[in-house]
């Protein structure tokens, strides 16, 4: 929905409730007659509402990070010098970072998904003694390929997660 | 505490495994840098603080040679405590290291072990 029809449903709202404010004062002597239980309660409501949406949010927003973190992840994975030997420096700095990103990914992950970012780094860590192994292999060996993609997959699953497109 | 800087006392660009795959091994590093100071630390009944930092990027192969190979080749344990890990750069290496020496060690045991069984 585009922000003008938003604005538009809401000032309706806002419109009507004016006008349904305006009408219960004029027929209703009793329009301010609230009861001390209906005051709590209302408050109540309300608090327990604006509660919710902000743990809501703070967990979108949080969500959200993780699954830039997670795209980031994947550029770097994709970056054609992270198992060029012939590029070791860069190749090193490159493998470096990745690694302390999935770590700290671990630790700021929920729960749920700890089984998956474990994979990862069990993945990336075979990589990189494969790589420290068989440093004049080259970097389009299939090994790297086939782990490489193993890696990208589970990246897009913890996303989909992330979003809630799967539910465990 | 004694103190072993490898970016400046060995190479602040690391390399593989062995001297096979390229120049600053793991297994040079074990052999020349880290076993000879681990044993003088030893020696004086101190613990060694190796320090981590201001390296290109360390891998594991590397770290498994020299921390794990050096309980494999000169048949050390306990070595996590005498050691310190100071790894600012890589955090990885905290936990890397002493998951290589843990799993070298009991290697090491069950090695032992399956010798006391046979000459029993």
């Amino acid at each position: 929905m585009s922000k003008k029809k938003i604005w538009f449903v809401l000032s309706s709202i806002f419109l009507i409730d004016i006008v349904l404010f305006i009408i219960g004062l004029k027929n209703s002597k009793d329009f301010f007659g609230i009861t001390l239980n209906g005051i709590l309660s209302l408050n109540l409501t309300v608090l327990v509402s604006v509660f919710l949406v902000q743990v809501l949010v703070s967990q979108r927003r949080r969500y959200d990070f993780l699954v830039k973190l997670l795209d980031n992840l994947i550029k770097e994975l994709s970056d054609k010098d992270l198992l060029n030997s012939n590029n070791h420096v860069r190749a090193s700095i490159l493998q470096k970072s990745i690694a302390n990103k999935l770590l700290y990914l671990s630790e700021a992950c929920p729960a749920k998904l700890s089984k998956d970012i474990d994979y990862i780094k069990n993945e990336f860590d075979n990589l990189r003694t494969y790589y420290g192994d068989h440093n004049k292999t080259k970097s389009d060996d299939p090994y790297y390929e086939r782990v490489k993609t193993n890696i990208g997959d589970k990246i897009v699953k913890l996303q989909l997660e992330l979003h809630g497109f799967i539910t465990k | 505490m004694n103190k072993l800087v490898i970016a400046s006392e060995f190479s602040p660009i690391t390399g593989g495994r062995t001297p096979k795959e390229g120049d600053f091994s793991g297994e040079i590093f074990r052999d020349e840098i880290l076993a000879p100071k681990y044993k003088e630390c030893l020696n004086n009944g101190e613990r060694l603080e190796i320090v981590f930092d201001n390296c290109y990027g360390i891998g594991t192969s590397f770290l498994e040679e020299a921390f794990g190979g050096l309980v494999r080749k000169y048949q050390y344990t306990d070595v996590l405590k005498h050691i310190e890990l100071i790894a600012n750069d890589d955090e990885t290496i905290l936990v890397n290291v002493p998951k290589y020496i843990k799993a070298a060690e009991n290697t090491l045991e069950d090695k032992k072990n399956k010798l006391k069984r046979q000459t029993l």
